[in-house]
């Protein structure tokens, strides 16, 4: 099992070949897309012809038509958007927690993703957070050339996003990486990042651990990121209960992804990586399989 | 609470362990989580630190100590207090046939009210019944409770010739344990006062007059049978007393003599011989006294005291010795010289081979003279051995071969040279094997010749079916040889229901417990016994006397525990299923 970065993101690479990402339904406007726009544009592909109005780009006008009709008509072109992609990675350590495969997971579906987008000839940039959003090294080439990825920040990525935003692309897919253990107000996070954003999809990487509660017994459980610590008891009574609030929080991640139109899908990361499985993405049309 | 087992406290070690053991396993892991977010609920266990708080003790943890200190205290052997219950007791009932004098208002009535009164009293003590006849015998198991003590009463009868009441009491005390209260219940004051101990004794007894027939027998004198019987007058004054023999003739058929009514008078304690002629032919004699205050001395019963002759049969070759043989046997009158079914053979040649089941063998080998040595001893002989009762061999010449093998154990032997053995073959017969070279030895002209041979009869004669002795005394244990091919036996007492017993090695044991005949009888053979009390010291009754003599001391002994380990062992068992309940359903519960 490859466990350095660059086979995790190897890893992710391969398995992002099998997926492109889905069109956007939205209508994301673009200078130059690769995909056809519902609206009228800039692209080569005839739509029809209309009278000329004031402030129509005179290349437009169909100057035969002109010739033959003595009326000023313009041809009218589907517009052509190319969509872009941002993908905020939780930099968080909770990240990259030890003795779990969220590590390998975070970086391979990033990579995924990434692959996936590049497949569907998409443009993206891939951000980290960490005390603010930044963008990754080299992260709008291929994952192969990313910078590090280093998953070691202490900040919530909440906090973070408020403290200064990444300048995300508008109109663009924005995917968003994170356990969101966390404790800042998803509504609040969410409306700001879909906010002139074609789609956002919020990916939950959970480990086994994180799921699973551990075993009976007296833990003294460490915070991975803040450093600190609780004493707990663990029997059936203190399990039930954290199934509970685990169960609380989701929804409350689900009710603030709705609100905003936001798709928000739980992947396993142990479960993840095994066969690379996103078909909670599929279902979502998030993804689509690779035509190519 | 008192612990028999103190030392079992030491199990009690295993309770730290069993806690350190669970401190080991519960104390905390370090494990990293993702976020402590979804802990903030999360219930805290027990730690060490500054800030004191209160223990969190898992309740598994609280049974599994709760059970082992039960099992531990169960092993400690707990016993409390039984409050005001004493301590056990043991009573010593005087079996003897003057409790029963009186008619109702007997000594044995008044003890058994007493007693039940007692028991009523002491419902929770443990109690043992110990019968005092002519030996010590438990009555049923111990017991609480007047209702079982009761029951057990039914069976002190009161029919012994004689009451150790000493040794009862001994056997009380090593039956009923160390700290047992005994109470002797009988008719007469002890010949020391017990006084403060463990014995108490407790006499019903009334200074009666009684007339006994204190000793009764049959004998053969000058060719006639006569009848002896001894009369006592056990009062304190003079006493007219009129005694009816009755006779039985042999043969049913013939008519009986008219019963002989003799009338005398006794001072008081005086005894008096009374001898009847019997006529030919009698069989069983009655005898009786006009009744008073007590029944069983005033009737006696006799069979003729026939002793068993032994049929002898001689094959000798050697004169000599067949002659000293047949003289000796004669001077004994045990014997009858017969060739017809024999129940002894004499032979100087091989034992008996002849299929008889009953045929014991005396075999003379008789030692040639050139070999023959002559032994003056000193002898050995076999003490235990019926043979050698009543030999002194000390002038005794007794010329025989050295040779040491002969068959069978020795008897009396010179040196290592057997002289007498005796060997039992495996269908029960005997073979008596004589070493002698008689015209070299003395021995038959000894006066240890007719001893010897004596014995030998009365040895065959024990094993020849019926009572050693036709009339014994009240109270007699009697070891009654059966004939071979008997497989049940059926004993018939004087009074009650006949008992029958499969046989077993030829034989069968009765215990003459009531007066009267008994009859004896097997498929094909019958014998009779006549069982008489014939006991004047129990007849007397002049030093009978109510009272109680000696107290129970009070003291440790007075204080009666009751093991209450049952208790304990009841309790971890239930925690233990509480136990087992509450982790399978910590079990059950979902991972997930």
């Amino acid at each position: 099992m490859p466990d350095t970065y660059a086979d995790h993101l190897r890893a992710g690479e391969r398995a992002g070949m099998r997926y492109a990402l889905g069109a956007p339904r939205g209508a994301p406007r673009g200078l130059a897309g690769a995909h056809l726009a519902s609206r009228p544009g800039s692209s080569l592909e005839f739509m029809e012809h209309r009278a000329y109005q004031p402030g129509d780009d005179l290349r437009h006008i169909d100057w035969a038509a002109y010739a033959r009709s003595d009326r000023l008509t313009v041809k009218v072109y589907r517009h052509e958007v190319n969509p872009h992609v941002d993908l905020l990675v939780d930099g968080s350590r909770s990240m990259a927690l030890d003795g779990t495969a969220k590590r390998a997971a975070t970086v391979g579906l990033a990579a995924l993703l990434a692959t996936a987008a590049a497949n569907s000839r998409f443009a993206h940039r891939v951000w980290l957070s960490a005390e603010t959003w930044s963008p990754l090294e080299n992260g709008t080439a291929p994952p192969a050339s990313w910078g590090p990825m280093p998953l070691d920040a202490a900040a919530d990525p909440g906090e973070a996003y408020f403290a200064l935003p990444p300048r995300l692309a508008p109109r663009g897919m924005r995917f968003l990486i994170s356990d969101l253990l966390w404790p800042s107000d998803p509504a609040a996070l969410l409306a700001r990042l879909s906010d002139a954003a074609t789609t956002v999809t919020v990916v939950q990487l959970l480990a086994e651990e994180d799921v699973r509660p551990p075993e009976q017994g007296n833990l003294r459980l460490m915070d991975c990121e803040t450093g600190g610590t609780q004493e707990v008891f663990i029997d059936a009574t203190a399990s039930a209960r954290y199934r509970d609030r685990l169960t609380r929080h989701q929804q409350h991640w689900h009710r603030a992804a709705r609100q905003v139109g936001a798709v928000l899908i739980t992947l396993v990361a142990e479960r993840f990586l095994r066969d690379w499985d996103l078909d909670p993405l599929m279902a979502a049309g998030v993804l689509k399989a690779n035509p190519t | 609470m008192i612990f028999s087992l103190p030392w079992a406290f030491l199990g009690l070690a295993a309770l730290p362990a069993l806690a350190a053991i669970y401190l080991l396993r519960s104390r905390s892991r370090r494990r990293p989580v993702s976020s402590l977010l979804l802990w903030a609920e999360a219930t805290r266990p027990h730690a060490g630190g500054r800030i004191v708080k209160r223990l969190h003790v898992p309740l598994l943890l609280v049974l599994e100590l709760l059970t082992l200190a039960l099992l531990v205290m169960a092993s400690t052997g707990p016993e409390v207090s039984a409050g005001r219950s004493r301590p056990p007791l043991g009573v010593v009932l005087d079996d003897s046939f003057s409790m029963q004098a009186g008619g109702e208002d007997s000594p044995r009535g008044r003890a058994a009210r007493e007693l039940e009164t007692l028991l009523r009293d002491e419902a929770g003590t443990t109690v043992r019944l110990m019968l005092a006849g002519a030996e010590p015998r438990a009555l049923g198991s111990r017991f609480r409770g007047v209702a079982r003590g009761r029951e057990l009463l039914t069976q002190w009868t009161c029919r012994s010739a004689d009451a150790d009441l000493e040794a009862a009491v001994t056997h009380a005390r090593d039956a009923c344990g160390r700290g047992t209260r005994i109470l002797v219940l009988t008719d007469r004051p002890p010949a020391l006062d017990p006084g403060t101990g463990q014995v108490v004794w407790r006499a019903f007894g009334k200074p009666l007059a009684n007339a006994a027939i204190v000793q009764a027998g049959r004998s053969l004198r000058d060719a006639s049978e006569r009848c002896l019987l001894e009369v006592a007058n056990f009062s304190a004054r003079p006493a007219s007393l009129t005694v009816t023999v009755e006779i039985e003739p042999a043969d049913a058929a013939a008519a009986a003599p008219a019963p002989i009514v003799r009338r005398f008078s006794l001072e008081a304690g005086q005894r008096r011989p009374l001898i009847f002629q019997l006529p030919d032919g009698a069989s069983v004699v009655r005898a009786r006294l006009r009744e008073d205050a007590l029944g069983a001395d005033n009737r006696v019963v006799l069979l003729p005291d026939a002793r068993r002759r032994v049929r002898v049969a001689l094959r000798l070759g050697d004169e000599p010795l067949r002659a000293a043989l047949a003289r000796g046997l004669e001077a004994t009158g045990r014997a009858r010289l017969t060739g017809r079914g024999p129940d002894l053979l004499v032979t100087d040649g091989p034992p008996a081979t002849v299929a008889a089941p009953d045929l014991w063998s005396v075999c003379f080998r008789v030692e040639e003279e050139e070999i023959a040595e002559a032994f003056v001893g000193p002898f050995i002989t076999d003490p235990t051995h019926p043979l050698c009762a009543g030999l002194n061999l000390r002038s005794v010449v007794w010329a025989a071969g050295r040779e040491p093998s002969l068959p069978g154990a020795p008897v009396i032997a010179a040196g290592s040279v057997p002289l007498v053995t005796d060997a039992r073959r495996i269908d029960g017969r005997h073979e008596v094997r004589v070493r002698l070279a008689p015209a070299s030895s003395n021995l038959t002209q000894s006066t240890n010749w007719p001893v010897l041979l004596w014995n030998l009869l009365e040895y065959r004669a024990a094993d020849l079916p019926g009572p050693p002795r036709p009339n014994v005394r009240l109270g007699s244990v009697i070891s009654i040889p059966l004939p071979r091919e008997a497989e049940r036996v059926e004993i018939r007492p004087p009074t009650g229901e006949a008992l029958r017993r499969a046989v077993a090695d030829d034989r069968t044991v009765l215990l003459a417990e009531a007066c009267g005949l008994y009859e004896v009888r097997t498929e094909a053979w019958a014998c009779r016994l006549a069982v008489n009390a014939l006991a004047p010291s129990e007849s007397d009754l002049r030093d009978a006397e109510t009272g109680r003599w000696g107290t129970w001391e009070r003291g440790p002994a007075a204080v009666a525990r009751r093991p209450v380990a049952w208790l304990a062992m009841l309790a971890a068992a239930g925690l233990l299923a509480v136990h087992l309940m509450l982790a399978g359903r910590s079990r059950r519960e979902p991972p997930q």
